[in-house]
């Protein structure tokens, strides 16, 4: 079922016309709605949960169900302490499903990265020789050159930003809980790191090639 | 397919210390960080144990300049007189 078609129903099924004041006003209504909305969200994690189970390593459907259960209280939380911003710009219910989603999207990676090492030995710029020899000649100097930027053009903590967002691809949330920082907060330096690099590469003649690899004049 | 495998940090500090842990808990990875980047060991391990501690906001002081004992006080979180933050 379609997330909309899916909506109609949870609507035409709870008999719940304004879900905002059914939510809002204390009494037996409210009640009924909190448990509605508590459904559809271990429903929409849920659904979400399995979906990118294969990144939990084969974990069973207790697991699943554990993940399920958290994320939709989150969510849960999540829509209630926002409930004032729902504009009516869609159904209710298609609102408050994409905040499960998304919380459930948020604990399945920080669930698949939770223990796992986040090596900077094996991070590797890499030239692929498969091409042709003037090619792999222009890819191993721009790799080296990307390298020696790295090294030399960055701080150390933009470095070990970058290397862990970029090479090691540690999900962007992830890495703001294990720092205790924000989202914001990282975006910011991979932002001012990759201006860095750009500056360097441009110095250095560099970048006119690697926009001509991108196919951009 | 071949390949030339140009790597960025054969030899850096917190590759090092990353590879000595048996087992790589956050615990050990924000204190790994916090080594690398020049905290003591028992200012890291105090800091890397403190869940509210933001070692992004510290490291990037000590990417400034700051001492990383100065940067650790700088955004100690501020305490009431009955030690509640």
């Amino acid at each position: 079922m379609t997330t909309l078609g899916r909506d109609a129903a949870e609507t035409a099924s709870s008999g719940i016309v304004d879900w905002v004041e059914s939510l809002t006003v204390p009494g037996p209504a409210q009640d009924e709605a909190m448990r509605l909305l508590h459904d559809l969200m271990v429903r929409a994690a849920r659904c979400q949960v399995l979906r990118m189970r294969s990144t939990l390593g084969g974990v069973g459907l207790a697991v699943v169900e554990e993940i399920a259960n958290q994320s939709a209280d989150e969510a849960m939380m999540a829509v209630l302490r926002k409930l004032r911003t729902f504009e009516g710009r869609s159904r209710f219910t298609t609102w408050a499903y994409k905040f499960a989603v998304l919380q459930a999207a948020t604990d399945v990676r920080s669930r698949a990265w939770r223990d796992r090492d986040v090596h900077l030995d094996g991070l590797e710029l890499l030239a692929d020789k498969g091409t042709a020899p003037e090619q792999y000649a222009e890819a191993a100097d721009l790799a080296a050159v990307v390298r020696t930027a790295i090294e030399t053009e960055l701080s150390p903590h933009q470095r070990r930003i970058l290397v862990a967002l970029v090479v090691d691809g540690v999900p962007i949330d992830v890495l703001a809980d294990r720092l205790g920082a924000s989202r914001n907060a990282l975006y910011k330096t991979l932002h001012d790191a990759r201006k860095r690099l750009r500056a360097h590469l441009r110095d250095t003649g560099h970048l006119a090639d690697i926009d001509r690899q991108a196919g951009r004049s | 397919m071949q390949q030339t495998v140009v790597s960025i940090h054969p030899h850096g500090l917190l590759a090092r210390c990353l590879r000595r842990q048996t087992h790589v808990d956050v615990r050990s990875w924000r204190l790994c960080w916090l080594l690398d980047a020049g905290f003591d060991r028992d200012l890291a391990e105090r800091l890397a144990a403190d869940p509210s501690a933001d070692l992004h906001a510290l490291l990037e002081l000590v990417d400034r300049g700051c001492p990383p004992a100065l940067a650790a006080s700088i955004l100690e979180p501020v305490r009431a007189p009955d030690g509640t933050p």
